[in-house]
Protein backbone atom coordinates (compact mmCIF):
# COMPACT_ATOMS: atom_id res chain seq x y z
CA UNK A 1 0.00 0.00 0.00
CA UNK A 2 2.71 2.39 1.47
CA UNK A 3 4.92 1.47 -2.02
CA UNK A 4 2.18 1.54 -3.96
CA UNK A 5 1.08 5.35 -2.95
CA UNK A 6 4.58 6.36 -3.16
CA UNK A 7 5.06 4.83 -6.78
CA UNK A 8 2.41 6.94 -7.78
CA UNK A 9 3.17 10.20 -6.05
CA UNK A 10 6.96 9.39 -8.12
CA UNK A 11 5.46 9.11 -11.63
CA UNK A 12 3.27 12.08 -10.98
CA UNK A 13 6.67 14.25 -9.54
CA UNK A 14 8.49 13.13 -12.23
CA UNK A 15 5.77 13.50 -15.14
CA UNK A 16 6.76 16.61 -17.56
CA UNK A 17 3.42 17.87 -17.37
CA UNK A 18 3.92 18.01 -13.54
CA UNK A 19 7.34 19.91 -13.76
CA UNK A 20 6.20 21.84 -16.52
CA UNK A 21 3.71 23.12 -14.58
CA UNK A 22 6.01 23.87 -11.50
CA UNK A 23 8.62 25.02 -13.27
CA UNK A 24 6.21 27.64 -15.09
CA UNK A 25 5.31 29.18 -11.87
CA UNK A 26 8.66 29.38 -10.13
CA UNK A 27 9.85 30.94 -13.21
CA UNK A 28 6.67 33.44 -13.20
CA UNK A 29 7.51 34.15 -9.63
CA UNK A 30 11.24 34.67 -10.36
CA UNK A 31 10.73 37.14 -13.06
CA UNK A 32 8.15 39.31 -11.20
CA UNK A 33 10.49 39.38 -8.33
CA UNK A 34 13.56 40.41 -10.76
CA UNK A 35 11.39 43.20 -12.88
CA UNK A 36 10.32 44.69 -9.68
CA UNK A 37 13.44 44.93 -8.10
CA UNK A 38 14.73 46.62 -11.41
CA UNK A 39 12.33 48.74 -11.32
CA UNK A 40 12.74 50.05 -7.46
CA UNK A 41 16.64 49.77 -8.38
CA UNK A 42 16.24 52.15 -11.15
CA UNK A 43 13.85 54.53 -8.84
CA UNK A 44 16.65 54.45 -6.35
CA UNK A 45 19.35 55.19 -8.04
CA UNK A 46 17.93 58.36 -9.95
CA UNK A 47 17.36 59.73 -6.25
CA UNK A 48 20.90 59.00 -5.73
CA UNK A 49 20.34 56.90 -3.11
CA UNK A 50 22.20 53.33 -2.19
CA UNK A 51 20.76 49.86 -3.80
CA UNK A 52 21.09 47.03 -1.25
CA UNK A 53 22.38 44.25 -3.79
CA UNK A 54 25.10 46.87 -4.26
CA UNK A 55 25.65 47.33 -0.47
CA UNK A 56 25.72 43.47 -0.54
CA UNK A 57 28.14 43.21 -3.71
CA UNK A 58 30.44 45.80 -1.48
CA UNK A 59 30.30 43.89 1.30
CA UNK A 60 30.91 40.44 -0.28
CA UNK A 61 34.02 42.30 -1.54
CA UNK A 62 35.22 43.55 1.72
CA UNK A 63 34.88 40.30 3.44
CA UNK A 64 37.48 38.53 0.48
CA UNK A 65 39.61 41.27 0.93
CA UNK A 66 39.56 40.59 4.55
CA UNK A 67 39.97 37.20 4.49
CA UNK A 68 43.08 37.76 1.88
CA UNK A 69 44.52 39.86 4.72
CA UNK A 70 44.18 37.53 7.38
CA UNK A 71 45.89 34.88 4.89
CA UNK A 72 48.85 37.71 4.41
CA UNK A 73 49.06 37.76 8.13
CA UNK A 74 49.30 34.21 8.49
CA UNK A 75 51.90 34.05 5.57
CA UNK A 76 53.91 36.63 7.93
CA UNK A 77 54.07 34.83 10.78
CA UNK A 78 54.87 31.74 9.36
CA UNK A 79 58.00 33.46 7.75
CA UNK A 80 58.61 35.43 10.97
CA UNK A 81 58.87 32.18 13.00
CA UNK A 82 60.94 30.46 10.35
CA UNK A 83 63.48 33.13 10.59
CA UNK A 84 63.32 33.20 14.14
CA UNK A 85 64.08 29.32 13.82
CA UNK A 86 66.48 30.44 11.34
CA UNK A 87 68.53 32.80 13.32
CA UNK A 88 68.53 30.63 16.19
CA UNK A 89 70.11 27.87 14.58
CA UNK A 90 72.92 30.42 13.25
CA UNK A 91 73.73 31.37 16.86
CA UNK A 92 73.83 28.77 18.11
CA UNK A 93 77.41 27.82 16.94
CA UNK A 94 78.53 30.87 18.27
CA UNK A 95 76.77 30.43 21.54
CA UNK A 96 78.42 26.87 22.11
CA UNK A 97 81.49 28.62 20.83
CA UNK A 98 81.36 31.52 23.73
CA UNK A 99 80.46 28.41 26.12
CA UNK A 100 83.85 26.49 25.11
CA UNK A 101 86.11 29.77 25.44
CA UNK A 102 84.65 30.43 29.16
CA UNK A 103 84.67 26.62 30.19
CA UNK A 104 88.27 26.70 28.73
CA UNK A 105 89.50 30.05 30.96
CA UNK A 106 87.87 28.28 33.38
CA UNK A 107 89.50 25.42 33.76
CA UNK A 108 93.40 26.61 34.65
CA UNK A 109 91.75 28.78 37.81
CA UNK A 110 89.68 25.53 38.71
CA UNK A 111 93.00 23.41 38.85
CA UNK A 112 94.96 25.95 40.40
CA UNK A 113 92.65 26.20 43.12
CA UNK B 1 28.22 30.30 21.11
CA UNK B 2 27.63 30.83 17.44
CA UNK B 3 25.34 33.36 16.66
CA UNK B 4 24.54 31.81 13.03
CA UNK B 5 23.21 28.56 15.00
CA UNK B 6 20.84 30.34 17.37
CA UNK B 7 18.07 28.74 15.33
CA UNK B 8 19.41 25.52 15.82
CA UNK B 9 20.23 26.10 19.37
CA UNK B 10 16.71 27.68 19.69
CA UNK B 11 14.96 24.54 18.70
CA UNK B 12 17.71 22.46 20.82
CA UNK B 13 16.66 24.61 24.13
CA UNK B 14 13.12 23.69 23.28
CA UNK B 15 13.35 20.47 23.15
CA UNK B 16 15.51 19.97 26.65
CA UNK B 17 11.96 20.98 27.95
CA UNK B 18 11.33 16.99 27.46
CA UNK B 19 12.75 15.10 30.12
CA UNK B 20 13.82 12.30 27.53
CA UNK B 21 15.97 14.76 25.60
CA UNK B 22 17.94 16.04 28.42
CA UNK B 23 21.30 14.83 26.77
CA UNK B 24 20.75 16.21 23.47
CA UNK B 25 24.49 17.39 22.75
CA UNK B 26 25.62 20.75 22.48
CA UNK B 27 29.39 20.27 21.51
CA UNK B 28 29.97 24.07 19.86
CA UNK B 29 30.97 25.14 24.10
CA UNK B 30 33.74 22.31 23.64
CA UNK B 31 35.11 23.87 20.69
CA UNK B 32 37.36 26.99 19.58
CA UNK B 33 36.92 28.65 16.41
CA UNK B 34 40.10 29.11 14.93
CA UNK B 35 39.94 30.89 12.36
CA UNK B 36 36.75 32.99 10.15
CA UNK B 37 36.31 33.87 6.75
CA UNK B 38 33.13 35.30 6.08
CA UNK B 39 30.44 33.34 7.77
CA UNK B 40 32.69 29.99 7.16
CA UNK B 41 34.12 28.89 10.48
CA UNK B 42 36.85 26.14 11.48
CA UNK B 43 36.17 24.56 14.44
CA UNK B 44 38.92 22.89 16.68
CA UNK B 45 38.53 20.17 18.91
CA UNK B 46 41.75 18.34 20.65
CA UNK B 47 41.96 15.18 22.35
CA UNK B 48 42.17 14.31 25.99
CA UNK B 49 45.65 12.34 24.41
CA UNK B 50 47.13 12.97 21.32
CA UNK B 51 47.54 9.39 19.08
CA UNK B 52 47.51 10.32 15.57
CA UNK B 53 49.94 12.96 14.30
CA UNK B 54 48.05 14.45 11.62
CA UNK B 55 45.04 16.03 12.13
CA UNK B 56 41.61 15.37 10.45
CA UNK B 57 39.05 18.16 9.29
CA UNK B 58 35.65 17.33 8.99
CA UNK B 59 33.52 18.88 6.10
CA UNK B 60 29.69 18.47 6.56
CA UNK B 61 27.82 18.96 3.62
CA UNK B 62 27.08 22.77 2.51
CA UNK B 63 23.23 22.17 2.22
CA UNK B 64 22.78 21.14 5.90
CA UNK B 65 23.97 22.40 9.28
CA UNK B 66 27.33 20.57 10.60
CA UNK B 67 25.99 19.18 13.54
CA UNK B 68 24.97 16.25 12.25
CA UNK B 69 28.52 14.59 12.51
CA UNK B 70 28.27 15.24 16.01
CA UNK B 71 24.71 14.58 16.89
CA UNK B 72 24.22 13.37 20.31
CA UNK B 73 27.48 11.63 22.63
CA UNK B 74 26.83 7.92 21.52
CA UNK B 75 25.86 8.78 17.86
CA UNK B 76 28.98 11.62 17.35
CA UNK B 77 32.11 10.49 14.13
CA UNK B 78 33.46 14.07 15.88
CA UNK B 79 33.78 11.80 19.28
CA UNK B 80 34.77 9.01 17.88
CA UNK B 81 37.97 10.61 16.41
CA UNK B 82 38.42 12.59 19.00
CA UNK B 83 38.51 9.48 21.25
CA UNK B 84 40.69 7.86 18.93
CA UNK B 85 43.15 10.21 19.20
CA UNK B 86 42.71 12.81 16.08
CA UNK B 87 43.07 16.49 16.60
CA UNK B 88 39.51 17.23 14.84
CA UNK B 89 38.54 20.57 12.84
CA UNK B 90 35.05 21.27 11.92
CA UNK B 91 33.83 23.34 9.04
CA UNK B 92 30.98 24.92 9.68
CA UNK B 93 29.57 26.36 6.48
CA UNK B 94 26.62 28.51 9.03
CA UNK B 95 23.65 30.30 7.70
CA UNK B 96 24.43 32.08 4.69
CA UNK B 97 24.11 35.81 4.38
CA UNK B 98 23.05 38.11 1.97
CA UNK B 99 26.57 39.06 0.83
CA UNK B 100 27.09 35.35 0.27
CA UNK B 101 24.74 34.88 -2.89
CA UNK B 102 27.97 36.09 -4.87
CA UNK B 103 30.40 33.37 -3.22
CA UNK B 104 31.73 31.24 -6.41
CA UNK B 105 33.40 28.11 -5.88
CA UNK B 106 36.24 29.65 -7.56
CA UNK B 107 36.38 32.05 -4.64
CA UNK B 108 36.04 29.83 -2.26
CA UNK B 109 38.64 27.42 -2.84
CA UNK B 110 41.33 30.73 -4.01
CA UNK B 111 40.02 32.42 -1.27
CA UNK B 112 37.74 31.31 1.91
CA UNK B 113 39.60 27.68 2.37
CA UNK B 114 42.82 28.45 1.10
CA UNK B 115 43.00 30.53 4.33
CA UNK B 116 41.27 28.79 6.87
CA UNK B 117 43.01 25.26 5.39
CA UNK B 118 46.43 27.30 5.77
CA UNK B 119 45.20 28.16 9.51
CA UNK B 120 45.33 24.55 9.69
CA UNK B 121 48.66 23.50 8.66
CA UNK B 122 50.02 26.54 10.88
CA UNK B 123 48.33 26.07 14.03
CA UNK B 124 48.86 22.06 14.04
CA UNK B 125 52.09 22.67 12.93
CA UNK B 126 51.44 19.77 9.83
CA UNK B 127 52.19 19.89 6.03
CA UNK B 128 48.76 18.17 5.68
CA UNK B 129 46.00 16.29 6.89
CA UNK B 130 43.11 14.15 6.46
CA UNK B 131 40.09 15.43 5.41
CA UNK B 132 36.85 13.09 5.77
CA UNK B 133 34.00 14.73 4.00
CA UNK B 134 30.09 13.95 4.25
CA UNK B 135 27.77 14.22 1.26
CA UNK B 136 28.37 17.11 -0.88
CA UNK B 137 30.92 18.05 1.79
CA UNK B 138 32.96 14.99 0.36
CA UNK B 139 32.69 16.94 -3.50
CA UNK B 140 34.32 20.02 -1.71
CA UNK B 141 37.36 17.88 -0.17
CA UNK B 142 37.51 15.78 -3.34
CA UNK B 143 38.30 19.02 -5.25
CA UNK B 144 40.61 20.15 -2.79
CA UNK B 145 42.55 17.09 -2.67
CA UNK B 146 42.93 17.84 -6.33
CA UNK B 147 44.20 21.29 -6.16
CA UNK B 148 46.46 21.30 -3.15
CA UNK B 149 47.73 17.06 -3.29
CA UNK B 150 50.48 18.00 -1.31
CA UNK B 151 47.92 18.83 1.38
CA UNK B 152 45.94 16.37 2.03
CA UNK B 153 47.60 13.39 3.68
CA UNK B 154 44.02 10.93 2.92
CA UNK B 155 40.48 11.29 1.82
CA UNK B 156 37.35 9.98 3.06
CA UNK B 157 33.89 10.23 1.42
CA UNK B 158 30.71 9.58 3.10
CA UNK B 159 28.22 8.81 0.43
CA UNK B 160 29.17 11.55 -1.68
CA UNK B 161 28.00 11.45 -4.90
CA UNK B 162 29.88 11.56 -7.96
CA UNK B 163 28.32 10.17 -11.26
CA UNK B 164 24.94 12.40 -10.80
CA UNK B 165 23.52 10.32 -14.42
CA UNK B 166 23.03 7.65 -11.32
CA UNK B 167 21.49 10.71 -9.44
CA UNK B 168 18.01 9.14 -8.53
CA UNK B 169 14.81 10.97 -8.91
CA UNK B 170 17.05 14.40 -7.77
CA UNK B 171 18.87 14.39 -11.30
CA UNK B 172 15.57 14.19 -13.16
CA UNK B 173 14.10 17.36 -11.70
CA UNK B 174 17.72 18.89 -12.13
CA UNK B 175 17.76 18.08 -15.22
CA UNK B 176 14.69 19.41 -16.51
CA UNK B 177 15.00 22.24 -19.46
CA UNK B 178 11.64 24.40 -17.88
CA UNK B 179 13.14 25.94 -14.88
CA UNK B 180 15.30 29.07 -15.45
CA UNK B 181 17.65 28.33 -12.17
CA UNK B 182 20.01 31.34 -13.04
CA UNK B 183 16.61 33.78 -13.27
CA UNK B 184 15.71 31.84 -9.84
CA UNK B 185 18.57 32.57 -7.85
CA UNK B 186 19.08 36.11 -9.16
CA UNK B 187 15.76 36.56 -7.83
CA UNK B 188 16.29 35.09 -4.30
CA UNK B 189 19.90 34.77 -3.82
CA UNK B 190 20.32 32.50 -2.06
CA UNK B 191 18.54 29.38 -2.63
CA UNK B 192 15.82 29.23 -0.04
CA UNK B 193 16.23 25.95 2.22
CA UNK B 194 12.43 25.22 1.48
CA UNK B 195 12.60 24.63 -1.74
CA UNK B 196 15.43 21.76 -1.02
CA UNK B 197 13.86 20.18 1.92
CA UNK B 198 10.22 19.78 -0.15
CA UNK B 199 12.85 18.18 -2.88
CA UNK B 200 14.27 15.35 -0.72
CA UNK B 201 10.63 14.66 1.13
CA UNK B 202 9.27 14.36 -2.40
CA UNK B 203 11.68 11.68 -2.81
CA UNK B 204 9.90 9.69 -0.41
CA UNK B 205 6.65 11.49 0.07
CA UNK B 206 5.02 8.41 2.44
CA UNK B 207 8.61 8.17 4.38
CA UNK B 208 7.41 11.39 6.95
CA UNK B 209 3.86 9.66 7.64
CA UNK B 210 5.37 6.19 8.47
CA UNK B 211 8.27 7.74 10.61
CA UNK B 212 5.91 9.47 12.56
CA UNK B 213 3.42 6.35 12.84
CA UNK B 214 6.37 4.22 14.06
CA UNK B 215 7.57 7.01 16.17
CA UNK B 216 3.78 6.74 18.15
CA UNK B 217 4.39 3.36 18.11
CA UNK B 218 7.63 3.39 20.20
CA UNK B 219 6.71 6.71 22.29
CA UNK B 220 7.62 4.84 25.41
CA UNK B 221 11.11 3.56 24.44
CA UNK B 222 13.34 6.79 25.71
CA UNK B 223 16.56 5.58 23.69
CA UNK B 224 14.24 5.61 20.61
CA UNK B 225 12.66 8.77 21.47
CA UNK B 226 16.06 10.55 21.61
CA UNK B 227 17.54 9.84 18.87
CA UNK B 228 14.42 10.29 16.92
CA UNK B 229 14.08 13.56 18.71
CA UNK B 230 17.84 14.66 17.95
CA UNK B 231 17.64 13.19 14.19
CA UNK B 232 14.33 15.25 13.50
CA UNK B 233 15.62 18.24 15.38
CA UNK B 234 18.20 18.01 12.72
CA UNK B 235 16.88 17.36 9.42
CA UNK B 236 14.47 20.17 9.84
CA UNK B 237 16.94 22.61 11.21
CA UNK B 238 18.18 23.60 7.49
CA UNK B 239 19.86 26.36 6.03
CA UNK B 240 19.94 28.11 2.60
CA UNK B 241 22.23 27.39 0.01
CA UNK B 242 24.31 30.16 -1.10
CA UNK B 243 23.66 30.87 -4.37
CA UNK B 244 26.29 30.58 -6.94
CA UNK B 245 26.60 26.99 -4.44
CA UNK B 246 23.38 26.12 -5.91
CA UNK B 247 24.24 26.93 -9.72
CA UNK B 248 26.89 24.65 -9.31
CA UNK B 249 25.52 21.76 -7.52
CA UNK B 250 22.27 22.03 -10.05
CA UNK B 251 24.23 23.11 -13.52
CA UNK B 252 28.02 21.31 -12.75
CA UNK B 253 26.89 18.08 -11.35
CA UNK B 254 23.55 17.37 -11.51
CA UNK B 255 23.58 18.59 -15.52
CA UNK B 256 26.64 18.23 -16.70
CA UNK B 257 27.86 15.43 -14.93
CA UNK B 258 31.34 17.18 -14.80
CA UNK B 259 32.81 14.61 -13.14
CA UNK B 260 32.61 11.82 -15.30
CA UNK B 261 33.13 14.23 -18.57
CA UNK B 262 36.41 14.21 -20.03
CA UNK B 263 36.71 17.62 -19.10
CA UNK B 264 36.55 17.10 -15.97
CA UNK B 265 35.00 19.81 -13.14
CA UNK B 266 35.40 23.73 -14.48
CA UNK B 267 37.21 25.79 -11.05
CA UNK B 268 37.96 29.13 -13.22
CA UNK B 269 40.54 28.12 -15.41
CA UNK B 270 41.43 24.35 -14.17
CA UNK B 271 39.93 21.16 -15.21
CA UNK B 272 39.93 19.08 -12.45
CA UNK B 273 39.85 15.73 -13.50
CA UNK B 274 39.44 12.03 -11.32
CA UNK B 275 42.05 10.56 -13.34
CA UNK B 276 44.82 12.83 -11.71
CA UNK B 277 43.68 12.06 -7.82
CA UNK B 278 46.41 9.90 -6.16
CA UNK B 279 45.49 11.01 -2.95
CA UNK B 280 44.91 7.99 -0.30
CA UNK B 281 40.74 7.26 0.02
CA UNK B 282 38.13 5.74 1.20
CA UNK B 283 34.44 5.62 0.67
CA UNK B 284 31.34 5.02 2.78
CA UNK B 285 27.86 4.24 0.86
CA UNK B 286 24.91 3.58 1.99
CA UNK B 287 22.99 0.85 0.06
CA UNK B 288 19.12 1.77 0.96
CA UNK B 289 20.27 5.51 -0.44
CA UNK B 290 17.51 7.37 -1.65
CA UNK B 291 19.10 10.59 -2.12
CA UNK B 292 22.74 9.28 -3.34
CA UNK B 293 22.39 6.37 -4.24
CA UNK B 294 25.48 3.88 -4.29
CA UNK B 295 25.74 3.47 -8.28
CA UNK B 296 26.46 7.03 -8.07
CA UNK B 297 29.37 6.75 -5.73
CA UNK B 298 32.92 7.14 -6.22
CA UNK B 299 34.26 3.60 -7.60
CA UNK B 300 37.92 1.59 -8.09
CA UNK B 301 37.42 1.99 -11.57
CA UNK B 302 36.76 5.77 -11.89
CA UNK B 303 40.18 6.01 -10.09
CA UNK B 304 42.49 3.05 -11.00
CA UNK B 305 45.47 5.30 -9.81
CA UNK B 306 44.87 5.55 -6.78
CA UNK B 307 47.18 3.34 -4.57
CA UNK B 308 44.95 2.57 -1.63
CA UNK B 309 41.40 2.45 -2.04
CA UNK B 310 38.87 1.18 0.67
CA UNK B 311 35.34 0.95 0.50
CA UNK B 312 32.92 0.19 2.68
CA UNK B 313 29.17 -0.46 2.32
CA UNK B 314 26.44 -0.57 4.59
CA UNK B 315 22.97 -0.91 4.98
CA UNK B 316 20.72 2.43 5.83
CA UNK B 317 19.67 5.62 4.76
CA UNK B 318 21.75 8.42 3.53
CA UNK B 319 22.49 9.43 7.54
CA UNK B 320 21.31 6.06 9.45
CA UNK B 321 24.57 4.30 7.05
CA UNK B 322 26.84 7.45 8.72
CA UNK B 323 25.90 7.65 12.19
CA UNK B 324 23.96 4.47 12.52
CA UNK B 325 25.26 1.70 15.41
CA UNK B 326 26.34 -0.58 13.14
CA UNK B 327 28.62 1.61 11.60
CA UNK B 328 29.60 3.09 14.73
CA UNK B 329 30.45 -0.41 16.18
CA UNK B 330 32.43 -1.69 12.24
CA UNK B 331 33.08 0.87 10.35
CA UNK B 332 34.42 3.89 12.52
CA UNK B 333 36.91 1.71 14.10
CA UNK B 334 37.93 0.46 10.51
CA UNK B 335 37.81 3.90 9.46
CA UNK B 336 39.88 4.67 12.09
CA UNK B 337 42.66 2.11 11.55
CA UNK B 338 42.52 2.53 8.03
CA UNK B 339 43.63 6.20 8.07
CA UNK B 340 46.10 5.50 10.81
CA UNK B 341 47.97 2.90 8.61
CA UNK B 342 48.10 5.29 5.63
CA UNK B 343 49.68 8.02 8.28
CA UNK B 344 52.39 5.59 8.32
CA UNK B 345 52.65 4.76 5.15
CA UNK B 346 53.29 8.94 3.80
CA UNK B 347 55.65 9.41 6.32
CA UNK B 348 56.65 6.50 8.61
CA UNK B 349 60.22 8.42 9.25
CA UNK B 350 57.94 10.60 11.59
CA UNK B 351 56.85 7.81 13.90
Amino acid sequence: MESQIEKVINQLTSSDLFLRTVATFINFNSYRKIILRHILEKILKDLELPVRRDQERLLALVQELEIRIKKMQLKDEAMSSLDSTLNESRLMPLRNRQKVIKNKKALPQKRMN
Amino acid sequence: MDVDLTKGLALLEKTKNFDWAQDIHSFESEAEIVAEAGTLKLLKFNPQKMKARKPVLLIPSFINRHYILDLLPEKSLLQFYLNSGFQVYLLNWAEPQEEDQYLTFKKLFEVHLDYLFSKIRHVSKVQDFHIVGQCLGGSIGLIYSLLNPRHVCSLGLLTTPIDFNFGGQLKDWARHETLHLEKFIEARGNAPWLWMQLGFLGLKPTQILTKYIQFFKRRNETHFKRNFLALETWSFDNINVRGQFFLTLIQDFYQKNSWMNEKGFQLGSKNLQLANLKTPLFILNAEDDHIVPVESTLKKEHVPQVKSFKKFQVQGGHIGALIGSYSKKNIWPEMISWTLQIEKKVSPNEA
